[in-house]
């Protein structure tokens, strides 16, 4: 306990140096901005303004990122209540009472409950954080390459398996985005591995080009549309605020919400997408009046609310202590901590206690500020809706190149990037999920990497996967995640066939 | 289930994809040179691993959409405004990629993104796709410089 307050201290004298706080600042109004656009959302922005953080250190990179993640997260469900367009899957619930608040003439009542059930739900899993980080990268000290090896099929299994209800093709995902990881030369043998003869293809595909394919270009591709080009929004409010009587409902839905949403968080590849709509049921379920839900209920937007921004710090969990990333904007950000020199895992905690103490303090303080920011100043920021998408989309496009470009300053990036674009489309075409793809490409080399290390410790005996119990336990849960749907399917499809 | 309704079908087409990449990739695999030290087979076997898993759930998907239909999610072969726009972002992404170091940054920015503004917004707003094209180009090229990342503005010739 007192180690984790003087670590905390440590935190908060990095994150409230005025440099800093300028950047958590920036981040948190940047990111509640580039969240807001619709279709965006936070993974798109905080790929698209990674290039932002390319020239600080690693302490101030993180914390303006972690700006940019909170700001996203809350600017989020802000399209979702205006416009009825989510700016991610994670505020697709909040339109569901949100929109039709925003239509009773009530988008005052409906942004104000939105940020004060954000900040609530996003301190309360911060808090968890701090006491569930340490504890899990402690543990995770005791993983070889054999359990990391079991620890990431089972996270891209559970990918697989919870991704929009078809396990086989989110394995087809998991099979391509593990072979973008494998072009490049291979750093155990030193073998030129499907690089088709580009030199610059030898060091690898870096994922961020992956993902700001897959998010930014996809997504702005998705909006040419021309009502998205063309919309129109409400840009003038009355005071942005709740009664005592709409607080005294949602208080205890948003407690209630933001542990369920910190939980899912912590699983890999669930998101905020499930974690809302969860939330969204379970108040419904337990509602005295379910029938008003989607009507304008505003216990229908507070829940999800709550629990997608406690979702998105329990996401930062796996990430931080196994190097392992739970959502796409976690994938985004640990990119960028591998760029700039520092490997996840549970070591991170000893060997860098300023950036991870840092970044904690700086949920805290980002959340204080997102508050802000979009309690007295939302009628202010959702201007931004107003700018036409004609100009808002070619300049998304513009920054997703020239962030990929600032990378490794060669405009070769573009090819694979305009690749990586289009695959995203085709996938959508076919409808393979694309979040196991992401994850896949992330930790496919570190996957093979310790699969073959641990095949070299054990001289060559396949028996290391079941040597320790820590792999056996993470195999059992692996096998769970793939039997779990199947056995719910077959018990849907039963009760089906017997009437009651 | 009749050809053409599999042909519609998404869970069908995937499996076929993933059957014709997965093979691709294994087959791939054998233009490798062999590692010099060790198994020399060391860095196949973990494409072949990838291979098969494509391979294998791209054979379940096919064999499930014939035998029990799914349905997936319907095909439309249509070309709706998204394709248009990734068509045309993508063309000139090979431009700009083609042009970026000889043309010098803020011309070639102005290509592009004046390119992707002509394609979102037609001839007829000729005036904010100029301007929003000149002052993107113009702006990022002064953070870049102002933050340490110099950027060759024009050709040198």
């Amino acid at each position: 306990m007192v180690e984790i307050f003087n670590n905390m201290l440590l935190g908060f004298s990095v994150c409230l140096t005025p440099e800093n706080l300028f950047l958590v600042t920036l981040g948190s109004i940047v990111g509640t901005i580039i969240g807001m656009l619709p279709g965006l959302g936070p993974a798109t922005g905080v790929a698209v303004l990674l290039p932002m953080t390319y020239f600080m250190g690693p302490t101030g990179a993180l914390i303006t990122m972690a700006g940019i993640y909170y700001g996203a997260m809350f600017g989020g469900s802000r399209s979702s209540i205006l416009l009825n367009t989510p700016g991610d899957g994670a505020a697709v619930a909040s339109c569901f009472d949100g929109y039709p608040m925003a239509c009773q003439g009530r988008a005052e009542a409906a942004l104000a409950i939105s940020a004060i059930a954000s900040f609530i739900g996003g301190m309360l899993a911060t808090i968890a954080f701090v006491f569930a980080a340490v504890w899990v990268a402690r543990f995770a000290l005791r993983f070889g390459p054999a359990e990391y090896f079991a620890l990431m099929v089972f996270a891209l299994v559970a990918t697989a398996s919870l991704s929009k209800g078809n396990m086989v093709r989110g394995f087809v995902s998991t099979a391509l985005g593990l072979m973008v990881a494998t072009i490049g030369l291979d750093g155990l043998s030193g073998v030129d591995r499907y690089t088709f003869g580009f030199l610059e293809l030898q060091g690898g595909l870096d994922f961020l080009i992956v993902i700001i394919g897959f998010y930014a270009l996809v997504e702005v591709y998705k909006c040419a549309d021309e009502a998205t080009v063309t919309r129109k929004i409400q840009t003038k409010f009355g005071r942005i605020w709740i009664t005592k009587e709409d607080w005294k409902r949602c208080l205890v839905p948003i407690l209630r919400s933001a542990p369920l949403g910190f939980f899912i968080g912590i699983l890999p590849g669930a998101g905020g997408t499930m974690a809302a709509l969860m939330a969204y049921n379970n108040e419904k379920t337990l509602s005295a009046d379910p029938e008003a839900f989607g009507k304008g209920e505003i216990i229908g937007l507070a829940a999800p609310e709550s629990a997608n921004n406690a979702c998105s710090v329990g996401a930062m969990i796996p990430m931080l202590t196994l190097g392992v990333p739970g959502s796409g904007v976690t994938a985004v950000m640990m990119g960028a901590l591998l760029m700039l020199g520092i490997q996840p895992g549970p070591t991170l905690f000893q060997d860098h206690p300023t950036v991870v103490w840092g970044l904690v303090a700086s949920m805290f303080v980002g959340n204080v500020v997102c508050v802000i920011v979009n309690l007295p100043l939302a009628s202010l920021l959702v201007r931004v809706l107003a700018v036409p998408g004609r100009i808002l989309y070619p300049i998304v496009l513009g920054l997703a190149y020239l962030g990929i470009y600032a990378i490794d300053d060669s405009p070769f990036t573009f090819y694979p990037l305009i690749i990586f674009g289009l695959m995203g489309l085709l996938l959508e075409f076919l409808d393979i999920p694309t979040a196991p793809f992401i994850l896949a490409s992330i930790v496919g080399g570190m996957m093979e990497t310790n699969f073959r290390r641990a095949l070299k410790l054990s001289d060559g005996d396949l028996g290391f996967l079941t040597h320790s119990t820590i792999s056996v336990v993470l195999y059992a849960l692996t096998v769970a995640v793939v039997i779990w749907p199947l056995f719910q399917a077959w018990r849907r499809k039963r009760r089906q066939a017997t009437p009651a | 289930m009749s050809n053409q309704s599999l042909l519609r079908n998404s869970s069908f087409l995937a499996g076929i994809f993933a059957i014709l990449v997965g093979l691709a990739w294994g087959f791939g695999s054998f233009t490798m040179r062999d590692a010099a030290l060790g198994d020399p087979d060391a860095p196949r076997y973990f494409p072949w691993l990838i291979s098969a898993l494509s391979v294998v759930s791209g054979i379940v998907l096919v064999i499930r959409e014939i035998l029990h239909p799914t349905g997936g999610k319907p095909v439309r072969f249509e070309f709706t405004s998204t394709y248009r726009a990734a068509l045309i972002g993508s063309v000139l992404g090979i431009v700009y990629a083609q042009v970026f170091e000889e043309a010098g940054f803020i011309p070639s920015t102005i290509i592009f993104v004046g390119g992707v503004a002509f394609a979102y917004n037609g001839f007829s707003r000729w005036k904010t796709n100029l301007v929003t094209a000149v002052l993107f180009s113009i702006a990022v090229y002064f953070i870049f410089t102002a933050l340490g990342k110099p950027l060759v503005a024009f050709p040198q010739f």
